[in-house]
């Protein structure tokens, strides 16, 4: 499918339902516009999602999912704590006749309730919250992601924590980490706490890749117990982390994405719709 | 090169809302201090079974990452028992398409709708409804 055709399709999912959004969450929609090319990127640069199992966490009304499931993925699952935003996301699913490829779960991403065997997961996609509202919130989603031991991790993320993250990924995590493109979105004011009308955010397309050593670790089924700590098996000091390739500056921004007047406003961060 | 996704219902349409057992092959219980919370026993209450188009290459690529027990043992509890245990699998069954066909049809064809998924520790039921299993936890589990 090509880039065009995936944005034409995804402008047909249906948002939150305004009345149900809930902003301890820090919901925001995706806009078809960044989910086309988050999905088209990791798929098309990276072969990421074709035939491949593709979790999509915090997935809102499933914008990121169906897109994976369009550009080809095996399977989708997508989760979020939100069940109002899930009821949405199985109509979102069917209207787009992807139903067949998408499972979706109720459950908290600080507590994925997922099996420490061989992973399932091939690629996770997501546009976690930013952590504005629940801090360490983005961190949190980045270790859920890790955690289920993907090939790689698409996500995105506010500039400003851009150094941060880099850090955390390369010395606590054990993973390759670079940032593939530099967005600016435009948010429109959703909630009443929001005091300006709209505002532009710099946000970072990031990828993250696991070594194979990390991967292919089984461990033994005491699955309780491995769920609410970091991955254990990711230590700062192991000799299989290797030290990422220098990272390329990153590109000048697009030409805004959604931010243009008229356009439909590509909001960021939150669980995805 | 060759797509190993699976192909939508013949029927066409908008396919079934539900818990598949892919999902439930992935599921553990996470409530704090449980051991054993793998794999989760499922009570069905309403179950759809809705044929999908088979894809040799999908199903082989999915076999190495499932925990095949749990899927037969789950297929059978769904009441489809077709499934070999796996002492009775070699290579040569990888291979063989009626053995795939059957794994599929497990995998994929077998939708819950309405039921539970309990933990085989401590029996606490997880609501399945309109397809989607409820995993949060509650305050007290964390």
């Amino acid at each position: 499918m090509r880039l065009r055709d995936l944005k034409a399709e995804l402008q047909r999912v249906r948002p939150f339902d305004v009345k149900r959004q809930k902003y301890d969450l820090e919901q925001y929609p995706t806009g078809a516009e960044i989910a086309a090319h988050l999905v088209f990127t990791a798929a098309t640069v990276h072969g990421d999602i074709e035939d491949c199992v593709v979790a999509d966490l915090g997935c809102g009304t499933a914008m990121l999912g169906i897109g994976a499931a369009l550009m080809g993925a095996s399977t989708v699952l997508g989760m979020d704590a939100d069940m109002d935003a899930l009821e949405i996301a199985q109509q979102n699913v069917c209207q787009l006749d992807v139903a067949h490829i998408c499972d979706f779960a109720i459950c908290d991403v600080g507590f994925l309730p997922t099996r420490p065997g061989l992973p399932i997961v091939d690629t996770v996609i997501m546009n976690p919250p930013f952590g504005t509202r629940s801090k360490g919130a983005d961190v949190a989603f980045l270790e859920a992601a890790i955690a289920l031991r993907p090939h790689a991790i698409y996500s995105l993320h506010k500039s400003s924590t851009r150094d941060y993250l880099l850090r955390r990924a390369r010395d606590d995590w054990g993973v390759q980490a670079e940032v593939i493109a530099e967005l600016r979105f435009d948010i429109p004011k959703m909630y009443k706490f929001h005091k300006s009308k709209s505002r532009d955010i710099e946000v970072d397309f990031i990828r993250l890749e696991l070594p194979e050593e990390l991967r292919d670790s089984p461990c033994q089924p005491s699955a309780g117990e491995e769920r609410a700590e970091s991955p254990e098996f990711l230590s700062t000091n192991s000799p299989s982390a290797h030290s990422p390739a220098p990272l390329p500056p990153p590109p000048p921004s697009p030409p805004a994405a959604g931010a243009a007047a008229g356009t439909e406003a590509a909001g960021a961060g939150g669980g995805a719709a | 090169g060759e797509r190993s996704r699976p192909e939508p219902p013949p029927s066409g349409g908008s396919g079934v809302l539900s818990m598949r057992l892919l999902t439930h092959n992935m599921l553990v219980c996470n409530i704090k201090g449980v051991t054993n919370g793998y794999p989760f026993r499922i009570e069905v209450d309403e179950l759809e079974v809705q044929e999908s188009e088979f894809n040799a290459e999908f199903i082989q690529n999915m076999l190495p990452k499932l925990e095949y027990d749990v899927l037969r043992v789950a297929a059978e509890s769904l009441g489809y028992g077709e499934l070999p245990p796996s002492d009775q699998i070699d290579e040569a069954t990888k291979q063989d398409e009626d053995f795939l066909r059957k794994v599929h049809h497990a995998l994929m064809d077998m939708h819950v709708l309405e039921g539970r998924l309990v933990c085989p520790e401590t029996g606490r039921p997880f609501g399945i409804k309109g397809g989607i299993p409820n995993m949060l936890l509650h305050e007290d589990e964390v």
